[in-house]
Formats: structure tokens, C-alpha cells, sequence
């Protein structure tokens, strides 16, 4: 239980594809006019102690879907005490005044149902796949956990899960060979106390650190209705649902309020030149990563095109160089990665080498796409390409009461506008050429990131390793180096 | 069914948003007395049905089977080409994989290229075996589709860059200790020389020739050993018709794929296989054995055994070794069937922290015994077992994908499309006694092959100490190492 994405960052960028309807297509290719687009019909309302419900009927299967958004992730920690969202989130799952722990994963499991709780930087969802019979005992247990679950939270229990929480996250991290990029990524780009600053599995001393007051107090600030949205989709009926969410949530008192403030925006003076030895690992890998913007910025979805176009397939400008025409590389990927603040993301480039290929020789080739899509704008069919794929990405990703939910949960929790993704489609169809080669030069400048990630020991495999640079490698004393 | 808008590019925000309507006036109230302690009693739900299935043939003899689903305007075609890796002869290891990528590098009349762009101007990519598109696609993605599978160009480049890039994967899979433990299981469970054992090496890689490849592809990739799956907004007619139009030129003919082989070894006594990692902070575990064939009649029990034993964290496993113990974030357990009267394997796979690797091996096999004999399943957790797998067949049949994807596995496993009724029906009327005996029968504590990847010399000495079974050290091929 309690899989986490790597990242809420990576989720989007498959699921945020965010265009719909095109216009006809140009250069001859099929004739297109538009596209069929599924309706996403939903009821909203505000409980008198703030819970935001929202409810989609499809009667397509006999399933529906319960999902829970908390408005709360590691960026709402603190130094010090990273770790703490995805922790609690464990220990959600340990019982409440009227589940007894674990009884919500057997109970769940003998529906056949699914379940599972999700910590990102800027939300924690919770959800509950049942068949339709059981959407009441899903709203319960739900509820009982949002109105009592201090009653059951304990020292042998927070004890338990923090282990199981370390474990998760060498699975995730120590274990994995270059598991650390992502650490040293967000480490670098956002500065300390930057609420972005650390990824969400937080520190191991950290983690050792919690402590039970930390998790009620936690639980007290952004457990309560008022932080959050019920999104149901499925197969009910609409004046029953909503009557059972006013029965089991309408008595939960209201909590504080929370203030939020919105984070700097970040850019880096000089390019900051990386290293990570792996003495796990047999082969390199490169990446390169710029700190950008996130959720509503007017740029984000131009900066989004981009990445896409860079990588989309084996046409895209810099797989089509890296893979196929100089073969210096197996893979690589492109794609901005937005928080839900608007002055903070990240554009990343991960490039997967050949063995043998300098990683030097990728930098220059990387760099030479880059310099060309600042110098002219992209070609009207590699834009309307991307727009096509994201078109029918978005259609083609909706089939699940549970896809249904992240889209109209996130738009709530993000733009209390259920279907804000329907509403960026439109700037998706009028971004021009123009508009991403703007945001190219604007976002893609000298001030990033460039980490190799190399065998233990095989230095001279870096890119550019003439250059000075600094070696980040975790318990190693952090040196510099290069000549 | 969902109704639909034909959008036009300008406009669709404040479509959209116009069908949204809100309740906010209608204000119902919480009771704050509200009596929490009692589950809600929930009515009962409609026995379900998988979709049905409708089987039909192409002229030249193409096996065709259309599930009709039209809520939303979306199709899903996927195609079953029968065999994979057993196929490949000794020597030339990783020639299926190869002739799969190959298809996608260019036909008789389109550059790879030129294919990347059609998919590009759809906005859908399609693969010789999968897509899933809305409408308005089908057509031209089934005509790009037939044009891979037909009548691939092979050029040698393509071949050239197709192999460099498998040997690199190969190599770099040794970088992630979850595959070099199931690259080690491979070659320890099966026996020298089985299909399983046999994996793509550079040698075998470098072995194929343009040759082999188009050898392979006239003789499987044919009318005769292909099924082709449709789900989603179509009718079984028109999806006929689609189909003999994209493939209905195919000519007749090709092979049947041979079955597997029945025979494999297994290990003669349970054996702990150690793979040395040092740095490894968790020990990545893989315990497995061979189980009965697809066609057993102790198919339905030992799946159902599973769920009670390991598949799911409300299992005994995951109960016992994270959430009593916290030894791991996680554990699980499946079994991998495959179509008679090839043998399945029962599978386990836990990442365990490094120091407590002897306990949670310890506990691990105390709870296999325990199923076994001491404590059988109950009647509670059989309730819990039978419920979980057949109420939730819908939940996993959601999607047109999802339904897709059952399709195609039944059609893989040469299974009868009444396989659900069956499943619902057998499964339904278990009782803990025959789960009882499945488990004795067929999870055996004497023949495991364990394997490990983790750092030797910090997990070696206590799993010497614990005395689970011998240890042998081994490399990435898992041969051992003096």
C-alpha cells in the first residue's frame, strides 16, 4: 500500500498533457477538423465547514471511485522535519476511532476493491476504488479517519510505520543505483528553506526524528475538512451521494485556517557542474535540469510544448540526433515538471548513454538543440504535432472513474476549477511558434545543472571533466574538482 | 452512454465549463450525532458478467474477437503473436525481441521515419501488436499497423543500432538489483538449456542476421499464428470490415507456433543463491518454484491460495513481514502461468532491509510451512479470498484497455472465451479444504530457489548463522563462484 510515484512531477508529465481540440491540420498531412471529446459533467458544493465535493456519475461499469485530496505535501514541511507528509499519510492507514488497524485494506481487499494513499509536493490524495454497492462504507471509512484519527495514533504504531517509511525509501532511493539524482536535483535547484528544496521522502534523520506531537499537530493543521475535496465518479446516484457525504463529513468541525504564501521564483547565477559516483553502477547517465515555473504560469504551456517536441518520438530534434543520427545514446526525455506554484518547476533532460559514448560529446550534441530552438522558432508541424498527441492523450486518459478523479480533484485543489485542464487547452491550441521559442531562451539559460553520474571512481567518464565541478556523491565529504 | 460534443478548435473551455452544473444551493445537514461505530449495511449488487465476446474470422483465416463498449468514443486493437523468446534456437538468443523492434523501423513503402510522422499527424502511436485511439483514428492507425506487420523493410542499419541497443540494455539491467535477481532466477530454476534459462547475450545478439530475421517473421508473424483483439467504440461488422481492409491482402499461410516444453528442472533442494552487491542498503529478494500446468484442475485453488498467502497486503505475508514486523516496505507473491503444458512458476519478490534479511527469511518460510499444515486457511480468509476475486473483476475491466488486455490474455493462453463464467463459478464455491490441499501439494519449503542480491558481507554471516539452507555464491549468470 501506500505506492508513491517517484514523483507528483512525473505523473504529469504523461498524464498533464493538456490539449484537446485542434485545428485542421497543415502540410498536407490527414485532413483533421476536430476531435471527438468525451463531456466531463459534475456536481460541486461547499459543506458549512468547508469540504468541497464533487461528484461525476458514469454508469459505464458497476465500480465508483472515492478520492480524498488533502491539500498538503512536503512542501508544507519544514527543515528539519522533511519526510513528515508522506509519513503521516502511513499512518492514515493505521486505524481510526471505528476501523481497526488495517482494517481498511482488508476490508477494501474483500470488496476486491483498490486503495491506496499518494504524497506529492503539493497535494496527498487517498482513494478507494469499490464496487457501486459500497460507496457508503467507503465514505466512512473515510470520514472516520478525517474526524478521529488521534484516537488511535500511538507511539508503537508511529514507531512501526517509520521503519516501514525508511524501507520505502531505500526501495525508492538508497537502494536504487543513482538513486540519489532526484535529491540532489531539487538540493541544488531550490535553495535552502525553499519549500521545494527536498524531495518528498525527506531525510532519515529526519525521519528518526519525528515525533508524535509532530504527527497530531500535523494531523490538526491540514487534516481537516476545510483543506479538503471529496471527488466521487462513478456509478451512483447523485442525490444519494451527496446525502451521504453531508451524513459522514457535515458533522467534522472546521479547522484553522491555512495560510499560503507562494514560493520565489529560483534561477541560478552559473551553470553548477555535478558529479555522482555510484560504485553500484556499471554504466553513466547524464542530466541536465533548469529551475522553472509551475501550475498557472502564463509560460508553462509553451515551456511544456517544448519538452515534447524535443522527445515526443524519433523524429523529435534532439532524439532524432541523440538516438538515431549520431547513436550516442539509447534514450533520452525532455519535460518540464510543474509544482503547483507558478514560479516553481523544473525542465529536465535525462539522457541514457550508450555504452562507451562520452558524455561529453552528448553535452555538446544536447546543447546544439538547444541553441537551435532559441535561435528559430519550431516548425508549425513539430508544434502541431504535439498538440495532435496530447489531443488524443487526453481522451484516451480518461477512461477510469480514477483518472476522472485525479483531473477534476487537481483542478479544485489547484484552481478551484474542477476542469481547469479543459481550460488550459485553449492557450494549448494558441501557442505559436514564436511563443516556444520565447520561453526557450527565456527558461533554458547558462544557469542550470549538469550532473554525470558515473561508476565509482571512473572520472574521467564525466562530461567535460576539464571543467571544474563538484562531487555530490552522499557520504562522500563534498570536493571539488576538475583541472 | 456519455454524450459526446464534436468540439471545434475555439470555445471548448466554455463548452466544457457550460455542463457543469452546481448544487451548492441545496443544503443538507450533518448530524453531529451521527452514530459512527456502525458499517453501513450496503444493498446488494447485481451479479456481473464479463462483456461478451464475439469471435469472427478474416477471409484469409485471421482470428478476430470484437468487445463492444461505447461509452466513450475510443477503441483499443491489440494483436497476440503467438510464441516469444521460446521460439529463439539455441544460439541466436534474443531473435524474437529483435524481429519485435524491427517491425517498427520501416515497411515496404514508408521509412521509419515516415511511420513516426503518420503517428505524429494522428497523434497516437501505434505498434505492430498495440493502440488504443479515439475513432476518428481507427482506420489509418490499422493501416499503419498492417503495413509493420506485412511487409517490414529490415534495413541493416536499423538492425545494427536495434542489437547495440539490447546488448546496452542488457548491460544496464546489471545496474538495478531487481533484474540481476531475476536474470540469476532464470538460470538457476529452469535447468540448462530450457526456454527460460536461455537469455539474450551480446554473443547471441551479434549471432542474428537480417536473415534470421525475415526467416522468423514469414514463418510466425502470419495469418496462422495471429489473433487480433478490438475493444471499445466499434461493431463486430465494422470492425470486420476495418480489419479485411488494412489486413485482408495478407496472404494465408505461416506456422503455428510449438508449444513449450512440459519438463523443467526446478532446484533438488531449496538453495539460497547469493549475488554480491556491496552498497546495497536492502537485500532484493526472489524466491520461487515451479507449480502445475495452465490446465490443472488445481488452477482455481492455488489462485485462490494465493490471495489468502501473498498477493495482496491484506495477506498473510505482507501482514506479517511489514506490518507486524516492518522488516520490508513490501512483499508479494504471484504465480506466472503460461499456456499448457509448459509448467507456471510461483513467484515471491520482497525488498528487505540489509540487517534483518535472516529474520524476515526465517518468518518468510515459517509462514509457507504454516499455511501448509498448522494453520490452513480459514473460513475468514477464504470469505476474504473468494470476495476479493470475484467481486472485483469489474474494477479491473474499467477501461477499454483493461478489458483489452484480458482479451488478449485469454487468446494468449488459448483459453475459452466463458474462461469468467468459469472463473466466477469455480471460484465461487470453494471451500478452505481445498485450498488446504493445494497449498500442501504445491508449495514445497524443500524446493525453493532463493535468490538474493545484497551486500555479502554485511547479510552472509547472519544468514549462515540462521541455517535456512545452503548458501552459494554466484555471479550474474548464476554460476557459482568458488
Amino acid at each position: 500500500m501506500v505506492r508513491i510515484p517517484v514523483s507528483r512531477s512525473l505523473r504529469r508529465a504523461t498524464a498533464a498533457a493538456l490539449a484537446i481540440a485542434l485545428p485542421a491540420l497543415p502540410l498536407g498531412a490527414q485532413a483533421a477538423s476536430a476531435i471527438d471529446v468525451p463531456t466531463i459533467k459534475y456536481e460541486r458544493f461547499v459543506l458549512p465547514n468547508g469540504l468541497v465535493a464533487i461528484l461525476n456519475e458514469n454508469h459505464a461499469s458497476p465500480v465508483v471511485t472515492v478520492s480524498i485530496w488533502y491539500h498538503v505535501g512536503s512542501r508544507n514541511e519544514v527543515p528539519g522535519k522533511t519526510g513528515l507528509a508522506h509519513l503521516f499519510e502511513h499512518m492514515m492507514f493505521e486505524g481510526s476511532q471505528n476501523v481497526a488497524p488495517g482494517q481498511h485494506r482488508t476490508m477494501i481487499q474483500s470488496m476486491g476493491g483498490a486503495f491506496n494513499g499518494n504524497t506529492y509536493e503539493d497535494r496527498t490524495t487517498y482513494y478507494d476504488v469499490v464496487p457501486s454497492n459500497e460507496l457508503e462504507t467507503a465514505l466512512w471509512m473515510e470520514s472516520d479517519r478525517m474526524a478521529t484519527l488521534l484516537t488511535r495514533v500511538d507511539q508503537a504504531r508511529l514507531d512501526a510505520q517509520r521503519e516501514i517509511v525508511k524501507n520505502e525509501r531505500r526501495v525508492r532511493v538508497d537502494n536504487v543505483t543513482f538513486g540519489a539524482a532526484n535529491e540532489i536535483t531539487l538540493a541544488q535547484l531550490y535553495p535552502p528553506g525553499h519549500p521545494y528544496n527536498w524531495i518528498l521522502f525527506g531525510s532519515m534523520a529526519d525521519l528518526s526524528a519525528a515525533s508524535l506531537d509532530d504527527v497530531k499537530s500535523f494531523f490538526r493543521t491540514y487534516y481537516t475538512p476545510n483543506n479538503a475535496t471529496v471527488v466521487i465518479s462513478g456509478d451512483f446516484k447523485p442525490a444519494e451521494a451527496r446525502q451521504m457525504v453531508h451524513r459522514y463529513f457535515g458533522p467534522i468541525a472546521r479547522g484553522p485556517a491555512i495560510a499560503r504564501s507562494t514560493p520565489p521564483q529560483i534561477t541560478l547565477s552559473a551553470e553548477k557542474r555535478l558529479v555522482l559516483e555510484d560504485a553500484r553502477a556499471r554504466l553513466p547517465q547524464l542530466r541536465f535540469a533548469w529551475p522553472t515555473i509551475g501550475n498557472g504560469h502564463a509560460d508553462l504551456v509553451a515551456l511544456q510544448i517544448l519538452g515534447t517536441a524535443l522527445t515526443l518520438d524519433r523524429t523529435a530534434r534532439l532524439t532524432k540526433l541523440l538516438v538515431y543520427d549520431r547513436q550516442l545514446a539509447t534514450s533520452v526525455n525532455a519535460a518540464n515538471f510543474d509544482f503547483e506554484s507558478p514560479n516553481n518547476g523544473i525542465f529536465q533532460i535525462a539522457v541514457t548513454p550508450r555504452p562507451n559514448a562520452s558524455l561529453t560529446e552528448i553535452e555538446r550534441v544536447v546543447d546544439s538543440v538547444i541553441a537551435s530552438v532559441k535561435a528559430s522558432p519550431l516548425s508549425v508541424k513539430e508544434l502541431q504535432r504535439v498538440k495532435s498527441a496530447d489531443a488524443v492523450t487526453t481522451v484516451t486518459g480518461l477512461q477510469t472513474g480514477f483518472q476522472r478523479t485525479e483531473l477534476l480533484g487537481q483542478g479544485e485543489a489547484f484552481d478551484k476549477n474542477p476542469l481547469s485542464r479543459f481550460a488550459v487547452m485553449t492557450e494549448f491550441v494558441k501557442v505559436t511558434p514564436a511563443d516556444v521559442q520565447r520561453v526557450a531562451g527565456r527558461y533554458l539559460t547558462e544557469g542550470r545543472m549538469v550532473l554525470s553520474m558515473v561508476p565509482a571512481g571512473k572520472l574521467d567518464q564525466i562530461s567535460k571533466p576539464d571543467q571544474p565541478y563538484t562531487n555530490v556523491t552522499p557520504g562522500r565529504s563534498t570536493g571539488a574538482g576538475g583541472r | 452512454m456519455t454524450p459526446r460534443l464534436l468540439l471545434s478548435s475555439v470555445g471548448i473551455a466554455a463548452t466544457c465549463a457550460a455542463l457543469a452544473s452546481t448544487a451548492g444551493a441545496q443544503v443538507l445537514a450533518g448530524d453531529p450525532m451521527l452514530d459512527r461505530s456502525r458499517r453501513p449495511s450496503v444493498p446488494p449488487l447485481a451479479p456481473y458478467k464479463f462483456p461478451k465476446v464475439e469471435s469472427k474470422t478474416l477471409t484469409n483465416g485471421i482470428n478476430v474477437s470484437v468487445v463492444e463498449n461505447h461509452d466513450m468514443p475510443i477503441v483499443a486493437v491489440r494483436v497476440v503473436i503467438d510464441g516469444g523468446n521460446r521460439l529463439d534456437p539455441v544460439g541466436k538468443e534474443g531473435l524474437s525481441d529483435l524481429v519485435m523492434s524491427m517491425l517498427r523501423e520501416g515497411t515496404a513503402t514508408m521509412t521509419a521515419d515516415q511511420l513516426a510522422e503518420a503517428f505524429a499527424d494522428l497523434g497516437n502511436s501505434v505498434t505492430p501488436t498495440s493502440f488504443t485511439t479515439i475513432v476518428r483514428n481507427v482506420d489509418r492507425s490499422l493501416e499503419l499497423m498492417a503495413g509493420m506487420l506485412m511487409h517490414p523493410a529490415y534495413p541493416q542499419a536499423a538492425l545494427d543500432r536495434q542489437r547495440a541497443t539490447l546488448v546496452a540494455n542488457i548491460t544496464r539491467a546489471k545496474d538495478q538489483p531487481a533484474s540481476v535477481a531475476n536474470r540469476i532466477m532464470s538460470k538457476v530454476l529452469y535447468g540448462s538449456g530450457h526456454q527460460y534459462e536461455r537469455t539474450a547475450t551480446e554473443a547471441s545478439l551479434a549471432g542474428i542476421t537480417r536473415d534470421d530475421v525475415s526467416a522468423f517473421h514469414s514463418k510466425y508473424i502470419r495469418p496462422e499464428n495471429i489473433r487480433v483483439i478490438v475493444v471499445g467504440d466499434v461493431t463486430p461488422a465494422s470492425a470486420v470490415a476495418k480489419l479485411e481492409k488494412s489486413f485482408g491482402k495478407w496472404e494465408k499461410g505461416g506456422s503455428k507456433a510449438p508449444s513449450g516444453t512440459a519438463a523443467a528442472a526446478g532446484v533438488a533442494a531449496t538453495t539460497i543463491y547469493l549475488y554480491d552487491r556491496p552498497g546495497s542498503t536492502q537485500s532484493s529478494v526472489v524466491m520461487a518454484q515451479l507449480g502445475p500446468s495452465r490446465s490443472s484442475p488445481d488452477f482455481w485453488a492455488l489462485e485462490t491460495l494465493n490471495t489468502v498467502y501473498g498477493e495482496l497486503s491484506a495477506s498473510r505475508l505482507f501482514q506479517s513481514m511489514r506490518e507486524t514486523h516492518a522488516y520490508t516496505y513490501g512483499v508479494r507473491t504471484f504465480i506466472t502461468w503460461r499456456r499448457a503444458p509448459e509448467a507456471s512458476t510461483f513467484v515471491g519478490t520482497s525488498e528487505i532491509a540489509s540487517a534483518k534479511t535472516d529474520s524476515a527469511l526465517t518468518l518468510w518460510l515459517r509462514e509457507m510451512r504454516d499455511i501448509r499444515g498448522p494453520r490452513p486457511p480459514s473460513d475468514s480468509e477464504m470469505v476474504f479470498a473468494r470476495t476479493n476475486r470475484v467481486a472485483g473483476l469489474p474494477m479491473r475491466l474499467e477501461s477499454v484497455d483493461g478489458v483489452a488486455a484480458r482479451v488478449a490474455a485469454m487468446a494468449q493462453d488459448n483459453l475459452s472465451f466463458d474462461f469468467y463464467e468459469q472463473y466466477i463459478a469455480r471460484i465461487s464455491r470453494l471451500g478452505a479444504g481445498e485450498v488446504a490441499a493445494a497449498a500442501k501439494k504445491y508449495l514445497d519449503p524443500e524446493h525453493l530457489a532463493i535468490v538474493i542480491v545484497g551486500d555479502r558481507k554485511a547479510i552472509e554471516p547472519s544468514l549462515k548463522a540462521a541455517n535456512i539452507a545452503p548458501i552459494v555464491v554466484v555471479d550474474e549468470n548464476g554460476k557459482a563462484i568458488p
